[in-house]
């Protein structure tokens, strides 16, 4: 139940961002926001399963530590922009380990 | 239930999708310099290119592109993910994997289609 | 009870395959035909041990640049260190030969191995450390430093000899092990989506930019190597083969693993044995 509360708010804050694309000031969207932390987190968990199938990419955790400093100052649209390219790279991450899943030689 | 957490997630992604390219896209660099450069295309690792230095033998020199690919969308497909054409590709998939904007692929697009 | 005397006998079995030689798995030996004969085939003019020349056996100037920089290698003095380090002795008074079997220019060879009895495969550096805390002294550092001086050491010592990596016939455990250092050879990672065999096997001589790509084969028989780019980062240009795995992992983007866990040293397993039957060329330059 945690977990689905967790993705619902995750989505939720995302579509929401997602219909107002303006790197602008917005009130809601300031450090202490449960947006940018639901994108911390759920970025953070998806690259926790890349990691777990060895196929982790180099910069995702780089890109999730500056998320979160990034939204320790008040008006940090970029910082929901960095938790979301990191979930992305976890995505394909994980998606790059299925698809390697028979790797072999062409020999 | 699941149904709609499913098509929550199928949302999410897309959300993703449309958030991704604002980040880098930020600074403005030329055509060229998305293509040469070392910290963007970095084309010419493998790539010869009409006007740049030092360039790398893995791939096909970049010439006659137009004649090469009469549509420019196949060209843009290829970079933006040359697995689908053969999965055992060196070419790293740009669009696919976020290596360059969708904004930066159409500016390689648009320089080695002049070449 | 039953059981008990099926597990004791097994015991046995694994314990005689350790003592006798054991023979090369068929799979593996049928993996490294036709690795071999790929390079063979590609570069028909190349002897086998040519390719222990890297990058530099595929370009002319590339390899008179490289003679002219062994005649006077930078990293004698290392090599010389190593060689004190090697045979000076522990607290105890023990040496780190005592750890070993052979004379010093046959340990080199010996490695990577597996050990039925642990389950995993065994690097040199491995035993270094093993060697270290078996005698009551502290680990030293992987990959570079004092641990690369002693390894270049053994590898420089073991010029001339030939790479004979088993993976024993009938020990599935091995076969696993090589198995996974193979499709990790095998497999594209990190955001760039590359293999080691897409530039080590696929585009062998080509330029990535002005640097010439490596065939993959022979790339075992020189590390330690002492590397340029590594002489002008911290530390004194040497660097183990695990220290260069993680460098080109970080390079396709992906996250290098810790060395001396089960990934890389699998690998390394992997790694070796496709070039069983070549000479070790001793520690050299790389750029």
């Amino acid at each position: 139940m945690k977990k689905i509360l967790l993705i619902t708010t995750a989505v939720f804050s995302l579509s929401t961002y997602s219909a107002d694309l303006l790197p602008s000031c917005h009130n809601w969207n300031d450090g202490s926001s449960d947006t940018v932390k639901a994108a911390i987190a759920a970025a953070t968990a998806e690259n926790k399963k890349a990691a777990k199938v060895g196929f982790e990419w180099r910069d995702t955790v780089k890109f999730i530590k500056k998320a979160t400093k990034l939204s320790a100052t008040p008006c940090n649209s970029s910082a929901l922009t960095m938790a979301n390219m990191a979930k992305a790279q976890a995505l394909d991450a994980q998606k790059q380990a299925k698809d390697q899943a028979n790797a072999g030689p062409s020999f | 239930m699941k149904k709609i957490i499913s098509s929550i997630s199928a949302v999410s992604a897309l959300a993703a999708l449309f958030v991704m390219p604002l980040e880098a896209g930020a600074k403005e660099m030329t055509d060229e310099e998305v293509t040469f450069g070392r910290k963007a295309g970095n084309c010419l690792a493998c790539h010869m290119i009409p006007g740049g230095n030092l360039p790398g033998t893995i791939g096909p020199p970049l010439l006659a592109m137009k004649a090469r690919f009469p549509n420019k969308a196949d060209l843009r497909a290829q970079i933006w993910d040359a697995t689908v054409k053969n999965p055992h590709t060196i070419m790293p998939p740009f669009g696919k994997h976020g290596i360059l904007t969708e904004g930066q692929i159409d500016q390689v697009v648009n320089y080695i289609y002049s070449k | 009870m039953k059981k008990n005397i099926t597990i004791i006998a097994l015991a046995a079995l694994l314990g005689s395959s350790v003592a006798i030689a054991a023979q090369q798995s068929a799979q593996v030996q049928a993996d490294i035909d036709a690795f071999q004969n790929h390079f063979k085939a590609k570069f028909p003019e190349m002897d086998l041990d040519d390719f222990s020349k890297g990058p530099y056996s595929m370009n002319e100037d590339k390899l008179m640049q490289f003679e002219n920089i062994m005649e006077m290698p930078p990293f004698e003095d290392s090599l010389d260190k190593g060689e004190q380090l090697w045979n000076t002795a522990f607290k105890n008074g023990k040496t780190y030969s005592s750890c070993f079997n052979g004379p010093v220019e046959k340990i080199r060879t010996q490695f990577p191995r597996w050990n039925a009895e642990a389950g995993k495969v065994e690097n040199l550096e491995a035993m270094i450390n093993k060697c270290r805390t078996d005698n009551g002294e502290k680990k030293i550092g992987w990959k570079k430093g004092k641990m690369a001086f002693i390894s270049a050491y053994l590898t420089t010592a073991a010029t001339g000899e030939e790479i004979n990596v088993i993976v024993p016939e009938g020990d599935e455990k091995a076969l696993a092990a090589y198995n996974k250092g193979k499709k990790f050879f095998y497999s594209k990672r990190g955001q760039l989506n590359l293999s080691c065999a897409n530039c080590h096997i696929d585009s062998v001589g080509k330029k990535i930019r002005g640097d010439i790509l490596s065939p993959a084969l022979g790339q075992i028989t020189h590390f330690p190597v002492w590397r340029g780019k590594w002489m002008r980062k911290k530390g004194n240009g040497f660097g183990t083969i695990q220290r260069r795995y993680g460098g080109c992992n970080k390079q396709v983007r992906a996250k290098p693993f810790k060395v001396h866990k089960d990934e890389y040293t699998n690998l390394e397993f992997f790694h070796t044995v496709m070039s069983n039957g070549m000479e070790i060329s001793g520690t050299e330059y790389r750029q």
